[in-house]
């Protein structure tokens, strides 16, 4: 009763005009920037954080939360209409949402998209609001071990789950933890790393760097190749309707990737990402028209679209309930809820319920709205990718600069993201991801801090974490994910790329 | 890709993990100058120490690794006329930063000039109109809207 009562409170304050225009303003800006190509969830958000810094608490929040989503849901109509995934969760689309787009089902590709999303977003709403609060009160009984330990599983599973290398993911991610060392140290005071520079004293300011990393590095990459303005194909409103059988084709994939990507949305790292993989793939080994995927599929679309929405509300659980962001966009949620004065935590539900369950229930509001919005106007999105270059990059640049520029009122900043723009570019031109970085960089303080505090508590004897039960699940779970790594690379048999010279006398497996 | 450059994988590879030994290497040295204290009471300079000896553990391997396995992968990822523009980018960003104190707004028209010229817009009447019209609207939005106080240079 208390959840009903407590969501009904927050309907009534996302009612009102600002919250509204706020929630409206959030998902019309973050679809937007989900269509263009490359600046994806992170980057909109950072580049729109500082529009919400005239704004209450609660309404900041609702319009931040409101571009998150927004941008998941805009990826699908460049996905499907162009061919070019707006962020990279929507790549999966890609490939029966365009085919269908050429056999002139753009329109039911497109509704099935924004019903999937909207599906699945309304059931991760429903998972978040049932699972953060419980949740919440359990990390209330976490201490230094506690944390030490969840950041220390968490960074070792972002390693893990990024896809390519462990050791190059947790190379990034140390350098993100020595980030966080820097400045002066919050437990006695000791400059670290300053070299009597006093912007540093604070330590690396989290949004010029993720501003940096996944903003401007992505303004230097159309910089070394510009992609051509695209030639969207045109959707009828009447086209929009899914036939019957579309539907019904629909309805099992939506529901397999809701339930894939909620939990999975859990996970640090770019589970919104890995949730449309894994759903993609599980349709084509489990629906009835797996022959047909990859052909222009319903399936293939539905699925992987309701995943990423599930994954990137289930993303929220963390951030809310233990102040622990798992993904860079949650990690820029932080920054900005931060801004405003509150930092999420066990105590963030309970101390600030009001904002909680406004939040919870503008994203209700929320995904109607994008309901709403994607499909009459889908065709004004899709005509997003004929900005050209010159004018948008130019755009992109200065808003984030000055944005940049309004966190702290310091040039200094604007050096960092510069900086740090070129490091991304650099990163991802490798192909590295940039999450263990930033995860790194925001997760480092909380390991740092549980370390310490959890060792002067044990006085030094770290084995005593294993006597708390949550701290030694979640060491246990480390140390599984060590072993797995170790255990993997062992037995691995030597892989010949194609492109890859081996020598005979290396990498040769047991 | 026509007309496309493109970089052998493992060269850029190795000259990052090179890049990132030498700041793990520098951050090791500074971190060893902090008190590291004990387990059971530690420094400041615990956690510097772990984690600069990690850093380089995993850059000496990884380079040895890349070394080893003789990749002959090629990032073919960018256009001829690419490095040129993103160097004009920095260029002009490094030039921005530099002045921004004093040129306030104009230093900002001059970068979104600068910027839209490398992009490619052709003559001048349509970039500087473009450059106008849009610092202008982040004037409004930013200083009459949203009331964040910029730095306006020493021509306003």
């Amino acid at each position: 009763m208390d959840v009903l009562f407590n969501l009904a409170q927050g309907f009534l304050s996302a009612m009102s005009v600002n919250n509204l225009i706020a929630c409206f303003a959030g998902v019309l800006l973050g679809t937007i920037a989900g269509v263009l190509p490359g600046i994806g969830p992170t980057g909109t958000m950072a580049l729109l954080l500082p529009l919400s810094f005239g704004m209450d608490p609660g309404t900041g929040l609702i319009m931040l939360a409101g571009i998150y989503y927004g941008s998941m849901y805009g990826g699908s109509t460049t996905s499907i209409l162009v061919n070019v995934p707006g962020e990279p969760t929507s790549m999966m689309t890609c490939i029966d949402g365009h085919k269908m787009a050429k056999k002139g089902r753009a329109g039911a590709a497109l509704a099935a998209a924004a019903i999937g999303s909207w599906v699945a977003g309304t059931i991760g709403i429903v998972g978040l609001m049932l699972f953060a609060p419980p949740l919440a009160k359990a990390a209330l009984a976490f201490g230094p071990p506690e944390f030490f330990s969840l950041g220390l599983a968490g960074l070792l599973l972002l390693s893990n789950l990024t896809g390519g290398s462990f050791a190059k993911s947790f190379l990034l991610v140390i350098i993100g933890m020595m980030m966080s060392t820097v400045g002066i140290d919050v437990m006695n005071g000791f400059d670290r790393f300053t070299f009597g520079v006093v912007d540093l004293a604070n330590g690396f300011q989290f949004i010029p760097v993720v501003m940096g990393l996944f903003g401007l590095s992505e303004v230097f990459s159309v910089a070394l190749n510009p992609y051509e303005t695209a030639a969207a194909m045109k959707v009828k409103f009447k086209e929009l309707y899914p036939t019957k059988t579309e539907m019904k084709r629909s309805v099992w994939p939506i529901f397999r990737g809701t339930i894939l990507g909620f939990p999975l949305g859990l996970l640090p790292g770019p589970s919104a990402f890995l949730s449309t993989l894994i759903s993609y793939k599980i349709e084509k080994q489990v629906s009835k028209y797996k022959d047909e995927i990859g052909t222009g599929a319903i399936e293939g679309v539905a699925g992987p679209e309701s995943a990423n929405n599930a994954a990137s509300t289930g993303a929220m659980i963390p951030l809310l309930a233990l102040g622990i962001p798992f993904a860079p966009p949650t990690a820029l949620l932080l920054g900005g809820l931060m801004i405003h004065g509150i930092t999420p935590g066990p105590l963030f539900i309970t101390e600030h319920a009001n904002i909680f369950w406004l939040v919870i229930a503008s994203m209700y509001i929320g995904n109607v709205m994008l309901l709403l919005l994607n499909l009459p106007l889908v065709g004004v999105f899709a005509s997003f990718t004929r900005v050209p270059v010159k004018i948008l990059m130019p755009i992109v640049t200065v808003i984030m600069f000055v944005g940049a520029y309004s966190l702290n009122n310091s040039i200094f900043d604007l050096w960092i993201m510069l900086i740090f723009g070129i490091i991304g570019l650099f990163i991802k031109f490798i192909g590295l991801e940039l999450s263990p970085l930033i995860i790194g960089l925001v997760l480092g303080s909380v390991f740092e801090e549980g370390l310490r505090q959890g060792l002067v508590m044990v006085e030094g004897h770290f084995l005593l974490f294993f006597e708390r039960p949550i701290s030694a699940v979640l060491l246990s779970i480390s140390i599984a994910i060590v072993l797995w790594v170790i255990i993997k690379q062992l037995w691995r048999r030597p892989q010949v790329h194609p492109n890859t010279v081996n020598d005979p006398n290396l990498d040769r497996g047991p | 890709m026509k007309g496309a450059k493109s970089v052998r994988k493992q060269v850029l590879e190795n000259s990052f993990f090179g890049f990132l030994l030498l700041v793990c290497i520098f951050y090791l040295c500074f971190g060893l100058m902090m008190p590291i204290g004990s387990v059971s009471q530690p420094g400041s300079g615990f956690l510097p120490a772990v984690l600069g000896t990690a850093g380089v553990i995993f850059c000496v391997a990884l380079i040895f690794r890349n070394v080893l396995r003789k990749n002959q992968e090629k990032i073919e990822d960018f256009a001829k006329t690419g490095p040129m523009r993103f160097l004009g980018y920095v260029i002009v960003l490094i030039l921005f930063l530099a002045t921004y104190k004093w040129l306030g707004y104009v230093g900002l028209g001059l970068m979104v000039l600068c910027l839209s010229k490398i992009n490619g817009f052709r003559g001048w009447l349509y970039p500087v109109l473009f450059t106008a019209v849009f610092t202008a609207f982040i004037y409004v939005l930013f200083a009459v809207l949203l009331v964040v106080p910029l730095p306006t240079g020493i021509f306003l």
